[in-house]
Protein backbone atom coordinates (compact mmCIF):
# COMPACT_ATOMS: atom_id res chain seq x y z
CA UNK A 1 0.00 0.00 0.00
CA UNK A 2 2.53 2.42 1.09
CA UNK A 3 4.42 1.65 -2.94
CA UNK A 4 0.81 2.60 -4.02
CA UNK A 5 0.20 5.62 -1.99
CA UNK A 6 3.71 7.17 -2.91
CA UNK A 7 2.93 6.76 -7.21
CA UNK A 8 -0.40 8.28 -6.39
CA UNK A 9 0.30 11.41 -4.32
CA UNK A 10 2.41 14.09 -4.44
CA UNK A 11 5.86 13.83 -2.94
CA UNK A 12 5.08 16.48 -0.08
CA UNK A 13 2.54 15.03 0.79
CA UNK A 14 3.66 11.35 0.83
CA UNK A 15 6.78 12.42 2.75
CA UNK A 16 4.34 13.86 5.30
CA UNK A 17 1.86 11.19 5.59
CA UNK A 18 5.20 8.99 5.93
CA UNK A 19 6.33 10.92 9.17
CA UNK A 20 3.25 10.66 11.09
CA UNK A 21 1.11 7.57 10.05
CA UNK A 22 1.23 3.73 9.96
CA UNK A 23 -0.02 3.05 6.94
CA UNK A 24 -1.66 0.13 8.14
CA UNK A 25 -3.90 1.89 10.35
CA UNK A 26 -4.39 4.71 7.57
CA UNK A 27 -8.07 4.44 6.15
CA UNK A 28 -8.51 7.85 4.29
CA UNK A 29 -6.92 11.02 3.05
CA UNK A 30 -8.97 14.06 2.31
CA UNK A 31 -7.97 16.58 0.29
CA UNK A 32 -9.27 20.04 -0.85
CA UNK A 33 -7.78 22.86 -2.98
CA UNK A 34 -6.28 25.37 -0.57
CA UNK A 35 -6.91 23.37 2.32
CA UNK A 36 -4.98 21.39 4.68
CA UNK A 37 -5.00 17.75 4.32
CA UNK A 38 -6.78 15.48 6.76
CA UNK A 39 -5.97 12.12 7.30
CA UNK A 40 -8.07 9.62 9.40
CA UNK A 41 -6.47 6.99 11.51
CA UNK A 42 -8.97 4.28 12.82
CA UNK A 43 -12.19 6.72 11.99
CA UNK A 44 -10.92 9.74 13.14
CA UNK A 45 -9.93 12.60 11.21
CA UNK A 46 -6.73 14.23 12.25
CA UNK A 47 -4.63 17.51 9.83
CA UNK A 48 -1.81 16.06 7.91
CA UNK A 49 1.73 17.96 9.75
CA UNK A 50 1.04 21.87 11.28
CA UNK A 51 -1.79 22.62 8.45
CA UNK A 52 0.92 24.58 6.53
CA UNK A 53 1.14 21.89 3.67
CA UNK A 54 -1.92 23.08 1.60
CA UNK A 55 -3.29 21.35 -1.80
CA UNK A 56 -3.39 22.81 -4.77
CA UNK A 57 -5.10 22.62 -7.98
CA UNK A 58 -1.80 20.72 -9.44
CA UNK A 59 -1.67 18.48 -6.57
CA UNK A 60 -5.29 17.34 -7.78
CA UNK A 61 -4.04 17.10 -10.63
CA UNK A 62 -1.24 15.08 -10.20
CA UNK A 63 -3.40 12.00 -8.27
CA UNK A 64 -5.85 12.30 -10.86
CA UNK A 65 -3.16 11.74 -13.57
CA UNK A 66 -2.04 9.46 -11.60
CA UNK A 67 -5.40 7.62 -10.82
CA UNK A 68 -6.37 7.42 -14.48
CA UNK A 69 -2.78 6.16 -16.14
CA UNK A 70 -3.03 9.95 -17.88
CA UNK A 71 -5.89 9.47 -19.74
CA UNK A 72 -8.41 11.31 -17.51
CA UNK A 73 -10.96 10.51 -20.73
CA UNK A 74 -11.35 6.93 -20.48
CA UNK A 75 -12.80 7.62 -16.49
CA UNK A 76 -15.37 10.04 -18.00
CA UNK A 77 -18.28 7.63 -16.64
CA UNK A 78 -16.95 7.01 -13.53
CA UNK A 79 -15.83 10.25 -12.74
CA UNK A 80 -19.73 11.05 -13.35
CA UNK A 81 -20.54 8.36 -10.92
CA UNK A 82 -18.27 10.30 -8.45
CA UNK A 83 -15.13 8.16 -8.25
CA UNK A 84 -12.21 6.62 -9.53
CA UNK A 85 -10.54 2.79 -8.66
CA UNK A 86 -7.00 3.07 -8.21
CA UNK A 87 -4.48 -0.01 -8.33
CA UNK A 88 -5.02 -2.27 -4.90
CA UNK A 89 -8.70 -0.97 -3.73
CA UNK A 90 -7.87 2.09 -3.49
CA UNK A 91 -10.92 4.39 -4.32
CA UNK A 92 -11.05 8.14 -5.65
CA UNK A 93 -13.86 10.06 -4.43
CA UNK A 94 -14.09 13.00 -6.81
CA UNK A 95 -16.43 16.51 -6.73
CA UNK A 96 -16.03 19.62 -8.58
CA UNK A 97 -17.90 21.68 -11.05
CA UNK A 98 -20.14 19.39 -12.89
CA UNK A 99 -20.90 19.94 -16.73
CA UNK A 100 -25.09 19.22 -17.38
CA UNK A 101 -25.51 18.32 -21.03
CA UNK A 102 -29.30 17.25 -21.96
CA UNK A 103 -30.63 17.47 -18.28
CA UNK A 104 -27.67 15.33 -17.66
CA UNK A 105 -24.43 15.34 -15.68
CA UNK A 106 -21.61 14.70 -18.65
CA UNK A 107 -18.45 15.59 -16.84
CA UNK A 108 -17.31 17.06 -13.23
CA UNK A 109 -14.47 19.69 -14.21
CA UNK A 110 -12.49 22.03 -11.89
CA UNK A 111 -12.35 19.09 -9.46
CA UNK A 112 -11.61 20.67 -6.12
CA UNK A 113 -11.83 17.68 -3.18
CA UNK A 114 -11.18 14.13 -3.31
CA UNK A 115 -11.55 11.94 -0.71
CA UNK A 116 -8.60 8.51 -1.06
CA UNK A 117 -9.88 5.50 0.72
CA UNK A 118 -7.83 2.63 1.51
CA UNK A 119 -8.26 -0.77 1.55
CA UNK A 120 -7.73 -3.28 4.30
CA UNK A 121 -7.41 -6.61 5.09
CA UNK A 122 -7.83 -7.63 8.80
CA UNK A 123 -8.13 -11.28 10.52
CA UNK A 124 -10.76 -10.32 13.27
CA UNK A 125 -9.72 -13.01 16.03
CA UNK A 126 -13.35 -12.54 17.30
CA UNK A 127 -15.48 -16.04 18.54
CA UNK A 128 -18.76 -13.69 18.41
CA UNK A 129 -17.50 -13.79 14.12
CA UNK A 130 -16.52 -17.67 13.85
CA UNK A 131 -19.86 -18.67 15.34
CA UNK A 132 -21.20 -16.50 12.96
CA UNK A 133 -19.32 -18.20 10.02
CA UNK A 134 -19.79 -21.58 11.41
CA UNK A 135 -23.34 -21.20 11.62
CA UNK A 136 -24.04 -19.18 8.89
CA UNK A 137 -27.49 -16.74 8.82
CA UNK A 138 -28.02 -13.06 6.93
CA UNK A 139 -25.92 -10.56 7.98
CA UNK A 140 -25.52 -6.89 8.82
CA UNK A 141 -22.53 -5.04 9.28
CA UNK A 142 -23.29 -1.41 10.56
CA UNK A 143 -20.77 1.32 11.49
CA UNK A 144 -20.45 4.96 10.96
CA UNK A 145 -18.40 5.87 7.45
CA UNK A 146 -14.83 5.05 7.89
CA UNK A 147 -15.39 2.55 11.12
CA UNK A 148 -14.07 -0.74 8.99
CA UNK A 149 -17.60 -2.19 7.66
CA UNK A 150 -16.21 -2.95 4.41
CA UNK A 151 -13.11 -4.49 6.18
CA UNK A 152 -14.79 -6.37 7.88
CA UNK A 153 -16.86 -7.52 4.95
CA UNK A 154 -13.80 -8.91 3.31
CA UNK A 155 -12.49 -11.19 6.06
CA UNK A 156 -16.30 -12.51 6.52
CA UNK A 157 -16.41 -13.29 2.64
CA UNK A 158 -13.11 -15.18 2.46
CA UNK A 159 -13.42 -16.86 5.80
CA UNK A 160 -17.40 -18.23 4.04
CA UNK A 161 -15.50 -18.71 0.49
CA UNK A 162 -12.74 -20.81 2.21
CA UNK A 163 -15.41 -22.30 4.18
CA UNK A 164 -16.90 -24.14 0.57
CA UNK A 165 -19.70 -21.58 0.22
CA UNK A 166 -19.83 -20.30 -2.88
CA UNK A 167 -20.01 -16.16 -2.48
CA UNK A 168 -20.81 -13.97 -5.22
CA UNK A 169 -19.11 -10.48 -4.39
CA UNK A 170 -21.01 -7.37 -5.67
CA UNK A 171 -18.38 -5.30 -6.14
CA UNK A 172 -19.85 -2.43 -8.51
CA UNK A 173 -16.97 0.61 -7.71
CA UNK A 174 -13.75 -2.08 -7.36
CA UNK A 175 -13.43 -1.64 -3.45
CA UNK A 176 -14.06 -4.82 -1.97
CA UNK A 177 -11.77 -7.11 -4.55
CA UNK A 178 -9.01 -4.36 -5.57
CA UNK A 179 -9.03 -5.34 -8.78
CA UNK A 180 -6.93 -3.32 -11.06
CA UNK A 181 -6.01 -4.46 -15.13
CA UNK A 182 -8.66 -7.45 -13.97
CA UNK A 183 -5.84 -8.28 -11.38
CA UNK A 184 -7.02 -9.54 -8.28
CA UNK A 185 -5.07 -7.22 -5.09
CA UNK A 186 -7.15 -8.53 -2.29
CA UNK A 187 -8.08 -12.03 -1.85
CA UNK A 188 -11.60 -13.26 -1.36
CA UNK A 189 -11.16 -16.31 -0.94
CA UNK A 190 -11.22 -19.79 -2.92
CA UNK A 191 -15.05 -20.08 -3.62
CA UNK A 192 -15.97 -16.05 -4.52
CA UNK A 193 -17.17 -14.90 -7.72
CA UNK A 194 -16.61 -11.12 -8.44
CA UNK A 195 -19.38 -9.10 -10.14
CA UNK A 196 -17.02 -6.11 -10.86
CA UNK A 197 -18.52 -2.69 -12.03
CA UNK A 198 -22.06 -4.35 -12.70
CA UNK A 199 -24.51 -2.13 -11.15
CA UNK A 200 -25.72 -3.60 -8.05
CA UNK A 201 -29.54 -3.47 -9.14
CA UNK A 202 -28.41 -5.45 -12.37
CA UNK A 203 -26.37 -7.99 -10.60
CA UNK A 204 -28.79 -9.03 -8.30
CA UNK A 205 -30.78 -10.00 -11.17
CA UNK A 206 -28.58 -11.36 -13.67
CA UNK A 207 -25.68 -12.93 -11.76
CA UNK A 208 -27.95 -14.99 -9.25
CA UNK A 209 -29.65 -16.45 -12.18
CA UNK A 210 -26.45 -17.18 -13.36
CA UNK A 211 -23.86 -17.51 -10.77
CA UNK A 212 -25.93 -19.38 -8.39
CA UNK A 213 -24.51 -18.14 -5.12
CA UNK A 214 -25.30 -19.61 -1.75
CA UNK A 215 -23.97 -16.46 -0.57
CA UNK A 216 -24.62 -12.61 -1.39
CA UNK A 217 -22.08 -9.79 -0.66
CA UNK A 218 -22.72 -6.78 -0.81
CA UNK A 219 -21.23 -3.34 0.53
CA UNK A 220 -22.67 -0.22 1.22
CA UNK A 221 -27.05 -1.04 0.85
CA UNK A 222 -28.34 2.06 -0.64
CA UNK A 223 -32.12 2.89 -1.21
CA UNK A 224 -35.31 0.53 -1.50
CA UNK A 225 -34.96 -0.57 -4.84
CA UNK A 226 -31.28 -2.74 -3.22
CA UNK A 227 -33.31 -3.60 -0.20
CA UNK A 228 -36.27 -5.07 -2.32
CA UNK A 229 -33.61 -6.84 -3.94
CA UNK A 230 -32.40 -8.43 -0.98
CA UNK A 231 -35.67 -9.32 -0.27
CA UNK A 232 -36.27 -11.00 -3.51
CA UNK A 233 -32.64 -13.00 -3.38
CA UNK A 234 -33.55 -14.27 0.57
CA UNK A 235 -36.58 -15.51 -0.60
CA UNK A 236 -35.10 -17.44 -3.31
CA UNK A 237 -32.87 -19.16 -0.25
CA UNK A 238 -29.89 -17.02 -1.48
CA UNK A 239 -27.98 -16.50 1.97
CA UNK A 240 -26.83 -12.40 2.35
CA UNK A 241 -23.83 -10.79 4.33
CA UNK A 242 -24.25 -6.92 3.42
CA UNK A 243 -22.73 -3.47 5.16
CA UNK A 244 -25.04 0.13 6.02
CA UNK A 245 -24.41 3.35 7.40
CA UNK A 246 -25.87 3.50 10.64
CA UNK A 247 -24.40 4.47 14.14
CA UNK A 248 -27.04 2.64 15.83
CA UNK A 249 -29.27 -0.61 15.61
CA UNK A 250 -31.98 1.14 17.52
CA UNK A 251 -31.50 4.00 14.48
CA UNK A 252 -32.14 1.39 12.37
CA UNK A 253 -35.21 -0.25 13.62
CA UNK A 254 -36.99 3.29 13.62
CA UNK A 255 -36.27 3.63 9.90
CA UNK A 256 -39.12 2.50 8.34
CA UNK A 257 -36.62 1.72 4.94
CA UNK A 258 -34.25 -0.38 7.07
CA UNK A 259 -36.65 -2.02 9.46
CA UNK A 260 -37.95 -3.55 6.51
CA UNK A 261 -34.40 -4.65 5.36
CA UNK A 262 -34.01 -6.08 9.17
CA UNK A 263 -36.70 -8.53 8.50
CA UNK A 264 -34.63 -10.72 6.45
CA UNK A 265 -31.48 -10.06 8.63
CA UNK A 266 -30.16 -12.65 11.55
CA UNK A 267 -27.38 -11.17 12.98
CA UNK A 268 -26.02 -7.37 12.99
CA UNK A 269 -22.63 -6.55 13.61
CA UNK A 270 -21.75 -2.99 15.21
CA UNK A 271 -18.01 -2.02 14.70
CA UNK A 272 -16.44 1.26 16.30
CA UNK A 273 -13.56 1.04 14.60
CA UNK A 274 -10.89 -0.45 12.29
CA UNK A 275 -10.97 -4.59 13.45
CA UNK A 276 -12.50 -3.28 16.25
CA UNK A 277 -15.95 -4.86 16.91
CA UNK A 278 -18.73 -3.52 19.45
CA UNK A 279 -21.36 -5.94 19.65
CA UNK A 280 -22.81 -8.86 17.94
CA UNK A 281 -27.00 -9.03 18.12
CA UNK A 282 -28.72 -11.97 16.83
CA UNK A 283 -32.21 -10.73 16.22
CA UNK A 284 -33.99 -14.11 16.25
CA UNK A 285 -33.26 -14.21 20.24
CA UNK A 286 -34.13 -10.78 20.70
CA UNK B 1 48.05 20.81 -57.43
CA UNK B 2 47.39 22.25 -53.81
CA UNK B 3 45.54 24.45 -55.23
CA UNK B 4 43.13 21.95 -56.35
CA UNK B 5 42.87 20.08 -53.66
CA UNK B 6 41.67 23.16 -51.77
CA UNK B 7 39.18 23.75 -54.12
CA UNK B 8 37.92 19.55 -53.93
CA UNK B 9 37.55 20.07 -49.83
CA UNK B 10 36.11 23.27 -49.63
CA UNK B 11 33.43 21.93 -52.94
CA UNK B 12 33.07 18.77 -50.64
CA UNK B 13 31.89 20.92 -47.08
CA UNK B 14 30.24 23.25 -49.18
CA UNK B 15 27.95 20.65 -50.84
CA UNK B 16 28.00 18.92 -47.10
CA UNK B 17 26.25 22.13 -46.01
CA UNK B 18 23.75 22.53 -48.83
CA UNK B 19 23.06 18.54 -47.69
CA UNK B 20 22.97 19.02 -44.24
CA UNK B 21 20.62 22.06 -44.69
CA UNK B 22 18.12 19.73 -46.88
CA UNK B 23 18.20 16.97 -44.78
CA UNK B 24 16.80 19.51 -41.48
CA UNK B 25 13.77 20.17 -43.67
CA UNK B 26 13.40 16.84 -44.70
CA UNK B 27 13.39 15.68 -40.88
CA UNK B 28 11.56 18.30 -40.12
CA UNK B 29 8.66 17.30 -42.33
CA UNK B 30 9.10 13.88 -41.22
CA UNK B 31 9.16 14.35 -37.33
CA UNK B 32 5.34 16.44 -37.77
CA UNK B 33 4.44 14.07 -40.17
CA UNK B 34 5.28 11.08 -37.60
CA UNK B 35 2.90 13.91 -34.93
CA UNK B 36 0.00 14.04 -37.33
CA UNK B 37 0.12 9.81 -37.64
CA UNK B 38 -0.10 9.61 -33.42
CA UNK B 39 -2.53 12.23 -33.43
CA UNK B 40 -4.73 10.21 -35.78
CA UNK B 41 -4.16 6.85 -33.55
CA UNK B 42 -5.34 9.14 -30.73
CA UNK B 43 -8.57 10.15 -32.09
CA UNK B 44 -9.27 7.00 -33.21
CA UNK B 45 -8.27 5.17 -29.95
CA UNK B 46 -9.82 7.80 -27.81
CA UNK B 47 -13.44 8.34 -30.02
CA UNK B 48 -14.32 4.75 -30.94
CA UNK B 49 -12.98 2.88 -27.63
CA UNK B 50 -11.36 5.22 -25.20
CA UNK B 51 -8.13 3.31 -24.63
CA UNK B 52 -5.84 4.57 -22.11
CA UNK B 53 -2.80 6.83 -23.49
CA UNK B 54 -0.41 4.18 -22.95
CA UNK B 55 -2.24 1.72 -24.68
CA UNK B 56 -2.72 3.75 -28.29
CA UNK B 57 1.04 4.89 -27.67
CA UNK B 58 1.90 0.93 -27.71
CA UNK B 59 0.30 0.53 -30.72
CA UNK B 60 1.68 3.50 -32.43
CA UNK B 61 5.45 3.03 -31.59
CA UNK B 62 5.48 -0.48 -32.52
CA UNK B 63 5.29 0.89 -36.19
CA UNK B 64 7.22 3.54 -36.08
CA UNK B 65 10.47 4.67 -35.54
CA UNK B 66 12.03 7.54 -35.77
CA UNK B 67 13.37 10.69 -33.31
CA UNK B 68 9.23 11.65 -32.68
CA UNK B 69 8.70 7.97 -31.40
CA UNK B 70 12.00 8.13 -29.42
CA UNK B 71 10.51 11.60 -27.82
CA UNK B 72 7.14 9.79 -26.97
CA UNK B 73 8.75 6.78 -25.33
CA UNK B 74 10.96 8.98 -23.09
CA UNK B 75 7.29 11.17 -22.09
CA UNK B 76 5.30 8.32 -21.60
CA UNK B 77 8.32 6.50 -18.92
CA UNK B 78 7.98 10.18 -17.57
CA UNK B 79 4.20 10.31 -17.01
CA UNK B 80 4.29 7.26 -15.63
CA UNK B 81 6.83 7.69 -12.87
CA UNK B 82 7.50 11.33 -11.92
CA UNK B 83 4.89 13.30 -13.49
CA UNK B 84 7.20 16.27 -12.84
CA UNK B 85 5.97 18.42 -15.42
CA UNK B 86 9.86 20.57 -16.56
CA UNK B 87 10.67 17.25 -17.66
CA UNK B 88 7.86 16.64 -19.56
CA UNK B 89 8.02 19.98 -21.41
CA UNK B 90 11.84 19.33 -22.42
CA UNK B 91 10.56 15.55 -24.23
CA UNK B 92 9.79 17.41 -27.00
CA UNK B 93 12.56 19.84 -27.55
CA UNK B 94 13.52 18.35 -31.09
CA UNK B 95 16.33 20.29 -32.70
CA UNK B 96 14.25 20.28 -36.14
CA UNK B 97 11.33 22.12 -34.23
CA UNK B 98 11.13 25.87 -34.30
CA UNK B 99 10.63 28.07 -31.52
CA UNK B 100 6.89 28.21 -31.95
CA UNK B 101 6.20 24.24 -32.83
CA UNK B 102 7.86 23.62 -29.97
CA UNK B 103 5.73 25.55 -27.43
CA UNK B 104 2.76 24.46 -29.19
CA UNK B 105 4.12 20.70 -28.36
CA UNK B 106 4.74 21.36 -25.05
CA UNK B 107 1.23 22.52 -24.47
CA UNK B 108 -0.46 19.76 -26.36
CA UNK B 109 1.21 17.06 -23.95
CA UNK B 110 1.49 19.04 -20.85
CA UNK B 111 -2.43 18.75 -21.65
CA UNK B 112 -2.80 15.58 -22.65
CA UNK B 113 -5.04 13.18 -20.78
CA UNK B 114 -5.25 15.46 -18.55
CA UNK B 115 -9.10 16.14 -20.17
CA UNK B 116 -12.50 14.88 -20.01
CA UNK B 117 -13.76 12.75 -23.04
CA UNK B 118 -15.74 15.41 -24.62
CA UNK B 119 -12.85 18.01 -24.07
CA UNK B 120 -9.89 16.14 -25.28
CA UNK B 121 -12.00 14.89 -28.67
CA UNK B 122 -12.66 18.40 -28.90
CA UNK B 123 -8.86 19.48 -28.25
CA UNK B 124 -7.16 16.74 -30.80
CA UNK B 125 -9.54 17.71 -33.95
CA UNK B 126 -8.58 21.11 -33.14
CA UNK B 127 -5.00 19.93 -32.86
CA UNK B 128 -5.38 17.81 -36.32
CA UNK B 129 -6.43 20.76 -38.11
CA UNK B 130 -3.58 22.75 -37.02
CA UNK B 131 -0.53 19.97 -37.92
CA UNK B 132 -2.29 19.58 -41.24
CA UNK B 133 -1.44 23.54 -41.57
CA UNK B 134 1.93 23.16 -40.13
CA UNK B 135 2.26 19.83 -42.00
CA UNK B 136 1.95 21.49 -45.50
CA UNK B 137 4.11 24.63 -44.80
CA UNK B 138 6.78 21.96 -43.60
CA UNK B 139 6.34 20.10 -47.15
CA UNK B 140 6.90 23.09 -49.24
CA UNK B 141 9.43 24.17 -46.77
CA UNK B 142 11.13 20.73 -47.93
CA UNK B 143 10.53 21.10 -51.62
CA UNK B 144 11.63 24.44 -52.28
CA UNK B 145 14.09 25.41 -49.24
CA UNK B 146 15.44 22.07 -48.81
CA UNK B 147 16.07 21.81 -52.25
CA UNK B 148 17.36 25.25 -52.83
CA UNK B 149 20.06 24.37 -49.80
CA UNK B 150 21.38 21.28 -51.99
CA UNK B 151 21.22 23.02 -55.26
CA UNK B 152 23.35 25.93 -53.96
CA UNK B 153 25.60 23.96 -51.74
CA UNK B 154 26.77 22.22 -54.95
CA UNK B 155 26.49 25.56 -57.17
CA UNK B 156 28.88 27.39 -54.61
CA UNK B 157 31.19 24.16 -54.20
CA UNK B 158 31.51 23.82 -58.28
CA UNK B 159 32.52 27.69 -58.24
CA UNK B 160 35.25 27.39 -55.77
CA UNK B 161 36.50 24.79 -57.83
CA UNK B 162 37.04 26.64 -61.36
CA UNK B 163 38.17 30.48 -59.13
CA UNK B 164 40.73 28.32 -57.47
CA UNK B 165 41.42 26.23 -61.28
Amino acid sequence: MEILLSKLLPLSIYNELYKVCNFDELSEIRLRVDKPVYHSLNGRYRRLGDGDTRISSEDIGHILSQATKSSLYAYNTNIVDGFISYDGGIRIGITGEGVIKNGKLSAVKNITSLCIRIPHYIEFHDKRIDSIIKNFGNTLIISKPGYGKTTLLRYMIKSLSDDGYNVLALDERGELSGISDGKLTIDLGECTDIALGIPKITAYASQVRSMRPDIIATDEIFGEKEIDCIADCVRCGVKVIATVHSDDLANLKRSVLYSKLLENIRYVVSIIGIGNIDRVVDLKKT
Amino acid sequence: MLKLAIGGILCFISTYLGITGKRYYDKRYRYLSDFNDFLLALIDGISYSKDRLSEISKKYLASTKGLFGKNLNEFLYLIESSQEEDKIAKCFDCKYLKRADKEYFKEFFLTLGKLDYDTQISRLNLSKAEIEKMLSKAEKDCKSTGNLFSKLGLLLGIAIMIILA
